[in-house]
């Protein structure tokens, strides 16, 4: 009879076995008292280890340990890794507890320094932020009133120069108009002249006929 | 900066990597300080050593915290440091010879573990079950260290076979096999140690 590996059974004990993988499992064990055994054996020392399991816990705080919160303890020893190591080599030989309550002393006096000192950038910060958004909205404030000065001049100036224009066309349009009436007035006697002199020419017309212009005495 | 949501390991060491955020660290460490704890103690069979070695991996996680891999889990890399401490730590109690598989009471509690006592046991059911699992503990001490950190993060820890072999290095298979014979000479130790 061929039975599975080893492996085979801690998967099947700790129910991690596929479903099929596990079908074929217990399809063996239906028929294998060897492998029964072997099972029955894992899932006895398994529920023992569990003993242990449910009795350990995390021990209480030593009572010459100072009663500090976890988070600040293990934060404390990360932070102060380089200052520790030099405490213990400056002090001959300190005890755990005076290395910790040094150490706790220096965090502290870090923490107040640094707070301080944030507190005084943070200050000088704001305070030069403000005096420079001052300055900036001056300068704008200036430039703006200086644009619009300059655009108001550039305006009348063009306004200026087109009435100028306007003025200079009209008067050209003008005396466009008088020669044009004064060549069309003389273009007309002209014709009125010429028209007399052909009429002069004509034999006389019967009486009743078309009129004519007045001739000449002969 | 404060993270309105819960934070997951990663990002938390993202933090400490990047910006030294001890915030972060400490949140690690609040939730990491006593399966990390449990680990050790068990390894080593000493509840106080285990606490120290528990404090050694994290000085360990912020001190290389530039060789953590942000595309890694963060959680397999602390059991790695951990295992990696308590391997060191056991190598060094042999060449001490010292062996001892009781730790040194600092309190009243017997036998150096503390526990707590259950309000539905009689106290002779109490010290039975204590009994039984300090002769758990002891058996546990006589496994090699390679069938020991499996049987703890399997059993105790709860971790599934491929991630236990990715923490040891070994291929998951091998993690499997060692369970088992763990498991067998459990059974043998115990069978030997409990009186009839």
């Amino acid at each position: 009879m061929n039975h599975p590996a080893p492996e085979t059974w801690v998967e099947f004990v700790y129910d991690e076995l596929s479903p099929p993988a596990r079908a074929d499992a217990k399809a063996h064990l239906n028929v294998c008292p060897k492998c029964q055994q072997a099972v029955k054996q894992l899932s006895a020392t398994l529920t023992l280890l569990d003993q242990d399991k449910a009795s350990l816990v995390v021990p209480r705080r030593r009572a010459s340990a100072p009663a500090w919160r976890p988070v600040v303890r293990w934060a404390l020893a990360a932070s102060v890794v380089l200052a520790a190591g030099f405490l213990a080599g400056r002090a001959s030989g300190p005890s755990r507890s005076d290395l910790q309550r040094e150490v706790a002393t220096v965090r502290r006096e870090l923490q107040t320094q640094f707070e301080d000192e944030l507190r005084a950038v943070t200050a000088t910060t704001v305070s030069a932020a403000g005096d420079e958004n001052r300055r900036l909205l001056c300068e704008f404030a200036r430039d703006l009133q200086a644009g619009r000065t300059a655009d108001r001049r550039d305006l009348l100036a063009a306004l200026d120069l087109l009435n100028q224009r306007r003025a200079l066309d009209t008067e050209a349009l003008h005396a466009s108009l008088v020669t044009l009436a004064r060549r069309t007035g003389t273009g007309f006697q002209q014709t009125g002249s010429q028209l007399n002199l052909l009429a002069s020419y004509l034999p006389a017309e019967p009486v009743g006929a078309s009129p004519h212009f007045s001739t000449p005495d002969k | 900066m404060t993270w309105p949501f819960s934070q997951t390991d990663e990002q938390a060491m993202w933090r400490v990597q990047t910006a030294d955020d001890h915030a972060a660290f400490a949140r690690l460490v609040e939730r990491w300080e006593t399966p990390i704890q449990r680990l050790c103690a068990r390894m080593t069979g000493d509840l106080h050593r285990g606490e120290d070695l528990a404090q050694e991996a994290f000085t360990r996680v912020f001190s290389r915290r530039g060789d953590f891999e942000p595309s890694g889990r963060f959680s397999t890399w602390l059991w790695r440091i951990a295992i990696n401490l308590c391997h060191d730590e056991l190598r060094k109690r042999h060449r001490r010879r010292e062996g001892s598989l009781e730790a040194p009471n600092d309190d009243d509690t017997p036998g150096g573990a503390e526990t707590l006592a259950s309000d539905s046991l009689s106290p002779s059911e109490v010290a039975e079950k204590l009994e039984e699992a300090e002769w758990v503990r002891q058996a546990l001490q006589r496994l090699p260290e390679t069938q020991r950190s499996v049987v703890i993060l399997r059993h105790y820890e709860g971790l599934k076979f491929a991630e236990i072999a990715e923490i040891l290095g070994i291929p998951e298979g091998t993690a499997k096999s060692r369970m088992f014979a763990a498991l067998e000479r459990l059974a043998v130790l115990l069978r030997h140690q409990r009186p009839d």
